[in-house]
């Protein structure tokens, strides 16, 4: 089987719902979140998962988690219209002692995604009011709020910032993804994606930061590629009806190019670009692996191991984290 | 009167009929039923996936054109089948065509599982909800 | 046209976006059940009103649910500013409406849209004035006042209120928040009323300070009855619509609202389209009543401060160092350190070296978000959170940039050198201290019994009110 499970964490260790999972840049430690208002950290100990820590204080479901570049943060959205930062205040460098140090708070309703930009300083917050916070951390764990963004006509499903550049990408209910950026102080939108017929409920940059895939509420997925030339993202490639139901996660690895989608049929499934199909402007990406099963219900979130290549972890409204390799 | 259904029995649409025609109505005084808000021929069930769960897809009839209480019907039918159905199955509820002004606007809401898992954490929300698939007698 | 991106960005992120309350708007309406049983049907007639047809065949019209402004208001769960109702209510077919009637008419041009003016026809503010006049006389109207006279009061009782506060002869926080703009009043209403609403200055904006004269000291001094005046402003804004519409501005006694109705410039502009008036042709009507305008017969020109969103910054700042550490500061001798955008700076006072007091300017939502975070921070632990006194506005540049100012006809890239236009046609003005507008020396003396008096306290101040979240189910969007 070119999918092999190599790990797993569930059966009452974990909440009904899990809808998010996150590596640890170091690749060895692993943060989960979900309906029980709380967020697991996971390490490995000898070949078991075993629970590091319990992050509490969230009145209401976490929705998802993101590690900042240096791992000493972790970042939490809330449906409570919070966004948590932790810092990890241990002295030994290797252990794991997170603690509360700022909310962020603002947005009117439940905050969807979170996400740190590459340098570490920047945070993305978006919400179903339709608004994008950018904040900034200051000395002393305090932040500053740098812009809140308009323009989205909907809820904002997801935030994704260019591994390399100031540019933030959103998704969104309004079946758009807008990227912005900030010129002379003030945060403008300058593209709008259109081409889903539905809610974007997920988008990733690959390592370079010159192509976008989305996937969405329509079953599809949409790879863009931005164009120097004509400063204009284009789609280059379409997998529509990749599912049988909505597509609610993605995640393009950094380490070998190859693309993760968990689905609301329950299924992983593994794309890579089909150079042979491909052309200048057309590109063909294939599905080399699709997993039916892989959950016993939807697949919330698939995420590569930073570190390790072919390895990612998923989760779902099974109550479970499961670990897979790729053998290629 | 619901029951649980037992795990290893296929489910029809009649099973989900006769949980969700007792669910009170948030405005009126009556049960979606008496309202002919729900109907059974208007759902179907099909059970014929590889996969272990089955699709259920619900039409139903707000009371009034204009209806703004239709996303929570939504939210009622959803929260007694959850509750009741033995198994997870992928449900859709949709406006039946035609009867609403915003009929696509509404379909999008009520099954967006962030949307209605968060309206559900609303305590006002879910205490409406709670009443109104309370099953009395 | 819909006015529906037409209100600050702080407001239309508050609690929702625009909904036309005929759809969507669901205040409860109260239905008296008289059958507990049995069911009934409801079918729409051909002219849109309900009928309940009842199990005995006997039917019955319903009630068409209204909801007034003020249910608009106090209601946090669906809108604050439900376009429909408040374009309907204040728009220009209303005005025209009532202008017909016989009421006294008065009319407050506010020095923004006069600027705006000025900058569309690419005409001095005097003439801009001038104009108006003459085209308001047409339509029958008696008095254009302008509301830089009724800032000077707003300007006092601001400063005489800051230095109660920081010599702490009245029971209220510093720092001291500007309550003119009423987009941030609403959104700090709604989102932060359990702590920030002591920080508020409780003096009254420049327009409802002007409602209070025209309608209470003006009324005497022509002989009529408050009731019988019906004012309108001229506002940079759609947000000032909302302000004229708070419950507190409105007279149970007299039956009447300070200010009847809100027109923003761009309005004004829809006016004289309908009207087919060409304004840059309009004769000018030289200026012989000089009521209520602040205005420099000498030079032709208007009078006024620094700062196009009142200049409250400035004037409180020169007015507290005299007044507590006995300092004669000029406007040019206050050095601001700009923050991280153009839209918020702040300034401090320095005596032999050390900080006395720190005066900010926060302008936009994301300035508003940073103070009230820090103010929020001070009131849970206790320290002083770095300012003494905030000037903040909704809009990013002040009301110079309000929702309702006439737009550049290029569209949004040339907005902000369109913008820097209409502030140099507002700085096409005299300057003159609020302490030296003689006329406004003697309403104190005569009406108001001097500075933060408690007369001027009655009629010159206000109060805000926290609103609540809604926890009625049927009203909760999710």
């Amino acid at each position: 089987m070119p999918l092999e499970l190599i790990g797993s964490i569930s059966d009452g260790l974990c909440p009904e719902r899990i809808w998010h999972v996150a590596w640890h840049p170091s690749g060895d430690i692993l943060a989960s979140c979900g309906n029980d208002k709380q967020i697991q950290i996971w390490a490995k100990e000898q070949n078991k998962w075993v629970l590091a820590q319990s992050l509490e204080g969230h009145e209401q479901t976490v929705r998802r988690i993101a590690w900042s570049p240096n791992g000493k943060y972790l970042a939490a959205a809330s449906f409570d219209v919070t966004t948590s930062i932790w810092e990890n205040t241990s002295s030994d460098p290797q252990d794991i002692e997170f603690t509360h140090v700022s909310s962020l708070e603002g947005h009117n309703y439940e905050v969807k995604s979170v996400a740190w930009d590459s340098t570490g300083t920047l945070l993305a917050t978006c919400s179903r009011d339709k608004s994008i916070w950018i904040w900034e951390m200051q000395e002393d764990n305090e932040f500053e709020c740098l812009s809140i963004n308009s323009g989205h006509s909907q809820d904002i499903k997801c935030v994704a910032w260019h591994p390399t550049l100031e540019l933030l990408a959103s998704g969104s209910y309004d079946d758009t993804i807008k990227f912005w950026k900030d010129i002379d102080g003030d945060w403008e939108c300058l593209y709008t994606l259109s081409g889903h017929t539905s809610t974007v409920w997920d988008i990733s940059f690959n390592s370079t930061g010159d192509r976008l895939v989305s996937c969405s509420d329509d079953r599809s997925l949409l790879f863009w590629k931005y164009f120097e030339g004509a400063d204009k993202w284009k789609n280059v490639c379409k997998l529509v009806d990749h599912s049988s139901r909505p597509i609610f996660s993605i995640d393009w690895s950094h380490l070998n190019d190859k693309i993760c989608t968990g689905s609301g049929d329950d299924s992983i499934s593994i794309l890579e670009q089909d150079k042979s199909a491909s052309t200048a402007d057309s590109e063909q990406y294939k599905v080399t692996i699709k997993h039916e099963k892989a959950h016993n219900s939807d697949v919330n979130c698939t995420r590569w191991n930073p570190k390790y290549p072919n390895i990612f972890a998923s989760c779902g409204d099974d109550g479970t984290i499961k670990i897979w390799k790729v053998i290629e | 009167m619901s029951q649980m259904i037992m795990n290893n029995t296929l489910i029809d649409s009649i099973d989900v009929f006769d949980i969700i025609r007792s669910i009170k109505d948030p405005e009126f005084p009556n049960t979606l039923e008496e309202l002919n808000v729900v109907n059974e021929d208007l759902i179907t069930v099909d059970n014929s996936t590889e996969n272990d769960y089955c699709t259920i897809k619900i039409y139903f009839t707000p009371t009034v054109p204009h209806c703004h209480l239709a996303p929570t019907i939504g939210l009622c039918i959803r929260e007694k089948l959850n509750l009741l159905l033995p198994k997870k199955s992928k449900i859709e509820i949709l406006i039946k065509p035609g009867t609403h002004q915003t009929e696509d606007t509404i379909n999008k809401q009520v099954n967006d599982k962030e949307r209605y898992i968060a309206a559900m954490e609303n305590k006002e929300i879910k205490k409406l909800v709670l009443e109104c698939i309370e099953e009395t007698e | 046209m819909s006015g529906e991106d037409k209100f600050s960005s702080i407001l239309k992120l508050t609690d929702l976006d625009y909904i036309n309350p005929s759809q969507i708007c669901i205040k409860p309406v109260e239905i008296e059940k008289t059958k507990p049983n049995g069911t009934s049907k409801i079918k729409i007639e051909n002219d849109g009103s309900y009928v309940e047809v009842s199990e005995d065949g006997t039917e019955k019209t319903l009630e068409k649910a209204t909801i007034t402004l003020n249910d608009c208001l106090a209601c946090s769960g669906c809108i604050t500013s439900a376009e429909s109702v408040l374009i309907t209510a204040q728009s220009v077919q209303e005005f025209l409406t009532n202008i017909n009637g016989t009421k006294t008419i008065v009319v407050t041009l506010s020095p923004q849209s006069r600027a705006s003016l000025s900058n569309h026809f690419k005409l001095s503010p005097i003439s801009v004035y001038k104009k108006l006049s003459t085209f308001f006389n047409q339509l029958g109207i008696n008095y254009l006042f302008d509301s830089s006279f009724s800032r000077d009061f707003s300007l006092l009782e601001s400063a005489n209120e800051f230095v109660a506060r920081y010599k702490k002869t009245i029971d209220l926080p510093l720092p001291m928040l500007a309550s003119a703009c009423p987009g941030w009043i609403c959104y700090a209403e709604k989102t932060h009323g359990d702590y920030i609403l002591p920080y508020i200055s409780t003096t009254k904006s420049p327009q409802q300070i002007m409602g209070t004269l025209v309608k209470y000291y003006f009324s005497e001094k022509i002989n009529k009855k408050p009731s019988d005046i019906y004012h309108v402003t001229i506002m940079p804004c759609y947000d000032k619509k909302l302000e004229a519409s708070r419950n507190d501005f409105y007279s149970d006694i007299f039956n009447t609202k300070d200010v009847d109705c809100v027109l923003s410039t761009s309005e004004i502009l829809d006016l004289f389209k309908d009207k087919e008036i060409d304004f840059n042709n309009l004769a000018e009507t030289e200026i012989r009543d000089e009521t209520f305008l602040n205005y420099d017969r000498a030079n032709d020109k208007f009078i006024g401060v620094q700062g196009s969103s009142g200049g409250y910054l400035e004037f409180i700042y020169k007015y507290a160092a005299k007044e507590l550490f006995n300092l004669d500061i000029q406007n040019k001798d206050i050095e601001y350190k700009v923050g991280r955008n153009s839209d918020f700076k702040e300034t401090s006072l320095m005596v032999n070296g050390e900080k006395i007091f720190t005066f900010a300017l926060a302008y936009g939502f994301r300035n508003i978000q940073n103070i009230v975070r820090k103010i929020k921070i001070s009131t849970s632990t206790n320290k002083h959170c770095g300012y003494d006194f905030v000037e903040v506005m909704a809009c990013p540049s002040g009301c110079i940039n309000g929702g309702g100012q006439i737009k550049s006809e290029g569209g949004i890239k040339d907005n902000k050198a369109f913008t820097q236009d209409s502030e140099n046609y507002y700085n096409d003005q005299l300057m003159r201290d609020p302490q030296n507008n003689l006329v406004v020396k003697e309403i104190y003396n005569s009406w108001l019994n001097g500075y933060f008096s408690q007369d001027s306290n009655t009629k010159l101040h206000t109060e805000y009110h926290r609103i609540e979240k809604s926890t009625n189910a049927l009203n909760i969007k999710w």
